[in-house]
């Protein structure tokens, strides 16, 4: 059964598109997504975000995995008052209405600016994860090998990917059976005392560790003897684009092209 | 250019950071077109002979190699692995963890892309292997969607479409179901026999006899050197099999006593017959019945006492696969069960079911141990009562010395070690034989040593079910005997046992019981003899039962003897 992090084959667009106008594509959007604050265009990102998601087919599920990270940032961002109130962060919104204060929680502020701020954090997480989880979810590792290396980019780096995307399911798998196997020896991570959970979580963490680097190590010998040099990049192909990949291309280049120019020209995006 | 293909002068190699080597002053020539089998006890060097004449030694593990290694009139000292591998494809110990993509054919593709071949090129070694392979149909698939074989097979066909002229794999069947391990032969035979390519597998030993089959030439190691190099009915015949720990199953051995010409007997998988005639005309059968029946034919009841007693099991995964149908079966104390079944037919599934680490899907499933219901048990008073030991025993392993992993369960447990627990532990530590591993770390340890931690960790518990997943694997004959004695003691000190395995002589020489799971339903059931005599039915199922059975139910077939024969002790209407 695939996991989280895994690349499924399956007959749709986005799967089809040439994994360059995937890379492609990501670069656009992740660009627009780090220098864009303000929420209308956020929402309009998270709404094409959303689409792209839905017609790859990728599972809904992975995203709760942006639930504990959003969490962390709202109370990092909105109620610690981290960066609100660094008046830099507002070009287009009113220094007074940005410093309305929302609520209070003890000695902690939410603002309308922060609010919008969190809001905006919150948002540029949840498309960044729906992202990164749609490429990984309709790009093979050959597919991706292959445009990387087109791209020119160091067989080092490659193998990082490699590792990194070949691992995570791998390791995914290994933790669950780990943690299944201590249970028989009484481990419990549902203690309520939080030093012997500590203690807990350390066990199984030395055991994880442990595992990881053999995989890491089996890994490494299995690519190499499959081929894969870090000393060499040799995929001859030339890119062979379809219509809708050259299309998809152009319009990729001009809609940064046009986000970059509106937002150092005309503040728009800007919050 | 001469036929050696590989040719192995004077040659020692050091692990970094050890003074002892693991290879000590081999000499060693393998010619094209020839099917080696490297066999010896675990730990004699057989692994790192693989890694050494595929230049993973030195090249990605930094071990010290010297003397001259040539393949295919390389140095492999002076070519890295990635320039080697047109000559020489290698297959790891544990093919899973080969398998680089998430389709088939990308897998498959995987090598030829990096060897920057066209397009045209790579997609037509890609269909290649998959055809020679026998993998068509499957491509489009997640390798981890396969069975054990078939994932064994897709590892094979990445290699093969390297187009090596020597394919070298570590331990190629030991983790495979048993017709896994029949596949995996047969197109380890067709490449070397068809396609010419030369083979060279490792073996530990609980495969010997399947290995000794296919192989046309064997390598004996031990403490890393060559003991002994013949052909396959040499090597049997010398005796070194016993001198190095290893041994063929019993009852292949019994049928060694009455074949002199081990051809006949190798070749039984495809000509049984042949077989037949050479025992008719010796006229030894009625002696094999009488030793059979002797020593596999189980007539000792059982004790009546219900230990473990689970109704209507279903279990169905989250991504909706039913492992489990409507399972129900009884337990009793000091017996010994086996759970045999294909890849993925739900044994695994069932275990962890049985110890509460899954809870059934079905509300009305009923899982009983002393009147306890284990469903309602909180983790650590049912584990307690029934356990389970993983297939890998890495999973099972916490601490970083044995000495802790021995008392880890009453820290977790926050139980205190009292004089009396403290005389167990001795005990349990001096049955395993682990006083010398008592202080040396976990990760170092070899397989059977770490698997005997695993169980022993376990067994501190008392628990009075133990549940041990595949515990032969990639253990040698003589670690295999020194558990099987440990599990026989359990049994006599009135613990429950329950073995999940595919190496069916094991089955059916400890086994008093064994059910067969198929589909996530128990398809068959009763002693082991008794059950693998309806060989037809288990082939159907992907079960292959040991060689002796094979003979004995072709001989009921062909009525030279009568199947009641084995139960009643008479030797009436055995020809």
């Amino acid at each position: 059964m695939p996991v989280i992090f895994e690349y499924v084959p399956k007959d749709t667009g986005i799967h089809r598109l040439n994994p360059i106008v995937k890379i492609l594509m990501l670069v656009v959007l992740f660009t627009m997504l780090s220098i864009y604050w303000d929420l209308r265009f956020l929402l309009l990102l998270t709404f094409l975000s959303t689409l792209l998601y839905v017609l790859s087919k990728t599972p809904a599920k992975w995203m709760l995995l942006s639930i504990p990270f959003c969490i962390i940032k709202f109370f990092e961002a909105s109620l610690l008052g981290i960066m609100q109130s660094n008046p830099e962060l507002f070009k287009t919104l009113p220094t007074d209405v940005a410093s309305t204060i929302i609520a209070r929680f003890g000695p902690f502020t939410l603002t309308y600016g922060g609010l919008l701020w969190t809001l905006a954090v919150i948002l540029k997480i949840v498309n960044t994860m729906m992202l990164t989880f749609m490429f990984i979810h309709t790009t093979s590792l050959n597919d991706l090998i292959r445009a990387l290396s087109t791209l020119k980019i160091p067989p080092k780096i490659i193998y990082v990917f490699i590792i990194t995307l070949r691992f995570v399911p791998d390791m995914w798998r290994e933790l669950k059976m780990l943690i299944n196997a201590q249970r028989l020896k009484g481990w419990n991570i549902k203690v309520r005392n939080p030093i012997k959970l500590l203690k807990m979580t350390r066990m199984i963490v030395g055991a994880f560790i442990r595992k990881v680097i053999l995989h890491v190590e089996i890994l490494s010998i299995a690519l190499q003897i499959r081929g894969f040099s870090l000393n060499a990049t040799r995929y001859p192909w030339k890119i062979k684009l379809t219509s809708a990949d050259k299309i998809l291309m152009v319009l990729m280049v001009l809609v940064l092209v046009v986000a970059t120019y509106l937002y150092f020209t005309l503040d728009l995006g800007k919050i | 250019m001469s036929d050696n293909l590989i040719e192995l002068s004077n040659v020692t190699v050091f692990y970094p950071n050890t003074e002892e080597p693991a290879l000590r002053n081999i000499d060693l020539t393998i010619r094209d077109g020839e099917f080696v089998a490297i066999i010896g006890p675990l730990n004699s060097g057989k692994s790192t002979l693989i890694r050494t004449i595929s230049g993973i030694i030195p090249h990605i593990i930094q071990g010290r190699v010297y003397g001259t290694v040539k393949v295919c009139g390389m140095d492999i000292r002076e070519h890295h692995v990635s320039e080697l591998i047109e000559c020489i494809g290698v297959v790891l110990d544990d093919p899973k963890k080969q398998i680089i993509n998430l389709t088939v054919e990308d897998d498959i593709a995987f090598g030829p892309l990096n060897l920057g071949l066209s397009l045209d090129e790579v997609i037509k070694r890609t269909r290649y292997a998959i055809n020679v392979m026998k993998l068509k149909g499957l491509e489009k698939r997640h390798p981890k969607e396969l069975s054990d074989g078939q994932q064994q097979r897709v590892v094979l066909a990445g290699v093969l479409a390297l187009r090596p002229r020597i394919i070298a794999l570590d331990e190629p069947i030991a983790l495979l179901d048993p017709v896994g391990k029949y596949e995996t032969l047969s197109i380890l035979k067709e490449l070397n026999r068809k396609y010419g390519i030369t083979v060279i597998v490792t073996e530990s030993g609980n495969d010997l006899d399947k290995i000794l089959e296919a192989a046309s030439r064997v390598i004996v190691m031990n403490s890393g050197r060559i003991i002994l190099d013949g052909t396959p009915e040499q090597i049997i015949r010398s005796g070194v099999l016993e001198r190095v720990g290893l041994d063929l199953p019993d009852s292949l051995k019994l049928l060694l006593k009455y074949v002199n010409d081990y051809k006949v007997l190798s070749s039984t998988t495809q000509n049984i017959n042949n077989l037949i005639k050479y025992l008719l005309k010796q006229n030894a059968i009625n002696k094999i019945v009488k030793e059979v029946s002797k020593c596999f034919v189980k007539k000792h009841p059982r004790s009546n006492k219900e230990v473990l007693i689970a109704n209507n099991i279903w279990y169905e995964y989250p991504n909706g696969v039913k492992a489990l149908k409507g399972i129900s079966l009884r337990l009793y104390e000091g017996e010994i069960m086996g759970i045999i079944g294909p890849n993925g037919s739900g044994k695994t599934t069932l275990a962890l079911v049985l110890t509460g680490i899954l809870k059934p899907t079905n509300k009305d499933a009923v899982i009983k141990m002393l009147d306890k219901n284990i469903l309602e048990l909180d983790d650590h008073v049912r584990i307690k009562l029934i356990n389970y030991v993983f297939q890998n025993p890495d999973n099972q392993l916490l601490s970083n010395k044995v000495s802790e992993e021995l008392v880890l369960a009453y820290k977790l447990l926050d139980m205190t070690i009292d004089p009396l627990s403290k005389e167990y532990l001795d005990q349990v530590v001096k049955k395993f034989g682990l006083e010398k591993y008592l202080d040396q770390n976990i990760g170092l340890l070899s397989r059977d040593i770490k698997l005997f931690t695993a169980i022993a960790s376990i067994i501190t518990l008392k628990p009075r079910v133990i549940i041990i997943d595949e515990p032969t694997n990639g253990l040698d004959p003589q670690s295999t005997s020194k558990l099987m004695n440990i599990v026989l003691d359990l049994k006599s000190n009135g613990h429950s046992i329950v073995i999940i395995s595919h190496n069916m002589d094991l089955i059916l020489k400890y086994c008093d019981r064994v059910i067969v799971v198929n589909d996530g339903k128990i398809v068959m059931e009763g002693d082991p003899f008794t059950v693998f005599l309806r060989r037809n039915e288990l082939l159907k199922i992907g079960i292959r039962p040991p060689k002796i059975i094979e003979l004995l139910y072709e001989l009921i077939e062909k009525r030279i003897i009568d199947r009641n024969v084995f139960y009643s002790g008479s030797l009436e209407g055995v020809m």
